[in-house]
């Protein structure tokens, strides 16, 4: 009775929000990739023993199972802090229909428990259990899965709830990440050196693991006791400004400052910053696979695009929402004296500051990876980027004119997205590759790092007019913001 | 210190704001009244250069605001939320608008002793602006706006949300920020007690009009209550 009470509410409110036809369209579209990954795990479980048999590896399955688990249950930890929203509930609407305040919990654990990532992590092992039914090892591979599942169901809580209010707690996520790829490094090692079969089916081990799940459970409900289900209450002392107090006084350092902070203390701009990391990582992969094995036209046509992806992409996420990210507070920002230059100079600085900060992370990828001798092409690209691209954003933000809602999580989250956004990346990314085209036709090809570098120290150089001209067609553009911005949907 | 003239603003087919000419004068506090959806917000808007005129100008000390930055140095206003930096504290917004308006951190102290019973919360409060009640919020713009000496301020709707001892201290600050600076305060408002004690001259505006600009103050309060209730 209560749970139909619960879910029907949670139906109505959600039939009551703005655009439910595309969130619906989204969430079928979800189902869609869910049912895949589902039956894709269902398969990999049947098939396993048969291609371990197929491969001639000696592991024993169980031993593949657990590892699989816990390198997939990291990654699903991963993904559901970016993906997905906490359960939460508003506590005083509820109380309407009398319902306890323990029930309530109860439903929020459920409801956290029945997803799509449990679904799958569960659907990883039935079909493997069912051919070993009744062994010792199928018995200790569902405690452990259990477990895995309750670890992973418990630090999603942890993490999505403290990330709302305290960046110090992003740690806490960078170690089931680290663990992940641990997981991938000493695959191998752990299969070769531990019993994990003698060690998982001894009982004591089985007395830990339910002793695990118990705890778990408890601090789950103690958390959201404590909690109330309010997302975005924050108890933690904000110490960030004076923390800023290096960039300096005077008019641009301000306004600096401010941007900081606008990053640090809201969730929309924070996960968006941590979602670029994942992509340089990945596009570092791309660089690194794609300049090996293809050469068009024996030139590196390659790495002069995936060099600029790599690092333009990660500041493109924050640079196209430039404007809109201070939506909440335009009609301030206008009527401020002598806003519009210094406003402009410190966004310049900002975007200035990610280019090179992005731009140094993937020049550390690519030592990594024994890409070394890229890092002269990496360096000019970042010249590049903050000479060029800096003022190029400035000036393609102004066509957005959405408000943004910054308590929520990017991910997954088209609030506040215009046309523009579509058409806009595609030409920052088709235009360095143009460039290169151009110098390829006229022979100066091998010099395109002196030229790009060249051109952003031009960028860098000429700031003032440059800005002084965006200004004036900010100027032009900013009633449509202006009035855009007001719209609070 | 302010001249309108042939000033317009329409909304689709709607008109919102028709002007044929106005001059304001420093040193005197202006009271805009009328109902919901009258023009005192749009009147406000154009002022600030926030909404872009169908026609007419809005000059500021001769300049037009639409072409001009100067008057932003001696101009402050609050106008609701969107006048407030949401993820600041109210100390980190008010040092923000200290800077902007290069005040003397002598002066920003002085200030901040005249505010301490208006803003019982405490300067130092760790609270984010946004997670401050909605009086509050009122509070901390409006003292936004009374931080700069600026020589014009609009204050739009600033008696709402505020408990009625704040009222009362905020009439008594807005009458001091005129007395210090001789500045000219435009103040919005549906309270009519309020506005016809502090305004010295009322602007009474109806769909878009200014249909009474009255300065006897004796008299402003009863007619503005027959008007109300005939109405």
């Amino acid at each position: 009775m209560i749970l139909t009470t619960l879910l029907s509410h949670q139906f109505k409110e959600w039939l009551r929000k703005p655009y439910w036809g595309l969130s619906l369209v989204a969430k079928l579209f979800s189902l869609f990739g869910l049912l895949l990954m589902a039956s894709s795990s269902f398969f990999i479980s049947w098939m396993l023993p048969n291609i371990l048999e197929e491969f001639n590896l000696s592991y024993p399955p169980l031993s593949i199972f657990i590892l699989g688990c816990l390198i997939y249950l990291c990654f699903d930890l991963t993904f559901r802090l970016f993906t997905l929203k906490l359960p939460g509930l508003n506590l005083l609407q509820y109380r309407l229909h009398n319902i306890p305040s323990q029930k309530l919990r109860a439903y929020v654990l459920f409801l956290n428990k029945l997803n799509g990532f449990n679904l799958v992590a569960l659907l990883l092992i039935p079909p493997a259990l069912f051919k070993m039914a009744g062994s010792a090892q199928a018995f200790a591979l569902l405690s452990v899965l259990f477990l895995l599942l309750s670890i992973n169901n418990y630090l999603f809580l942890l993490i999505k709830k403290s990330f709302s209010y305290n960046n110090a707690y992003l740690l806490v996520y960078a170690v089931p990440a680290g663990l992940s790829i641990a997981g991938f490094v000493y695959f191998g090692w752990i299969l070769e050196n531990v019993d994990l079969v003698s060690l998982l089916t001894h009982p004591a081990s089985f007395l830990c693991l339910l002793g695990a799940l118990i705890s778990l459970h408890f601090l789950c409900t103690r958390m959201l006791k404590k909690h109330a289900y309010t997302e975005e209450v924050r108890g933690k002392k904000e110490k960030t400004y004076g923390a800023l107090k290096w960039l300096g006084s005077g008019p641009i350092a301000d306004v600096l400052r401010v941007d900081i902070l606008l990053i640090l203390r809201n969730k929309r701009t924070r996960s968006l910053m941590f979602m670029s990391l994942p992509l340089i990582v990945l596009f570092t992969y791309q660089a690194n696979v794609l300049s090996t094995e293809h050469t068009f036209f024996n030139i590196r046509f390659v790495d002069v695009l995936m060099g600029y992806i790599l690092i333009g992409a990660a500041s493109l996420n924050y640079s196209q929402f430039l404007y809109s990210w201070d939506s909440s507070y335009f009609d301030f920002i206008l009527c401020a004296p002598e806003f519009k230059q210094r406003y402009l100079m410190s966004k310049f600085w900002l975007l200035g500051a990610m280019h090179v900060i992005f731009g140094l992370i993937a020049s550390l990828a690519f030592v990594i990876i024994g890409k070394g001798m890229f890092i002269p092409f990496c360096i000019s690209l970042i010249i590049f980027n903050v000479g060029l691209f800096s003022h190029l954003h400035l000036l393609g933000a102004t066509l957005n004119n959405r408000y943004l809602d910054l308590s929520k999580s990017q991910m997954m989250n088209y609030q506040g997205t215009s046309g523009s956004m579509y058409f806009l990346p595609l030409l920052y990314f088709s235009l360095p590759s143009a460039l290169f085209g151009l110098f390829y036709l006229f022979g100066i090809a091998d010099y395109t790092g002196f030229i790009f570098g060249g051109m952003g120290i031009l960028g860098i150089l000429l700031r003032k007019p440059i800005i002084k001209a965006i200004a004036k067609i900010l100027d032009v553009r900013k009633y449509e913001m202006a009035q855009g911005f007001r719209k609070r949907t | 210190m302010l001249e309108i003239k042939d000033l317009a603003k329409t909304y689709g087919r709607k008109i919102a704001l028709e002007i044929p000419e106005i001059h304001i004068e420093a040193n005197e506090i202006i009271g805009l009244v009328g109902n919901n959806g009258a023009g005192k917000t749009t009147l406000m808007s154009l002022i600030l250069d926030l909404i872009e005129a169908r026609k007419g100008t809005v000059l500021s000390k001769g300049e037009p605001v639409a072409k001009s930055e100067h008057w932003k140095s001696y101009t402050s206003s609050f106008m609701g939320e969107s006048f407030l930096i949401p993820f600041l504290k109210v100390e980190e917004y008010l040092q923000f608008i200290q800077n902007l308006h290069g005040i003397s951190n002598q002066d920003y102290k002085a200030f901040k002793t005249r505010m301490a019973s208006f803003f019982s919360e405490g300067f130092n409060s760790n609270t984010l602006i946004r997670d401050l009640s909605l009086g509050n919020k009122n509070k901390v713009g409006i003292m936004g706006a009374l931080l700069p000496k600026s020589e014009l301020v609009l204050l739009d709707e600033p008696f709402a949300n505020l408990d009625p001892s704040s009222q009362f201290q905020l009439k008594k600050l807005i009458q001091e920020h005129k007395a210090m600076h001789q500045s000219c305060i435009i103040v919005s408002s549906h309270d009519l007690g309020h506005v016809t004690e502090l305004s010295d001259r009322i602007l009474l505006i109806e769909s878009g009009e200014i249909i009474k600009d009255s300065r006897e103050k004796g008299q402003f309060k009863s007619e503005l209550e027959q008007y109300f209730v005939e109405k």
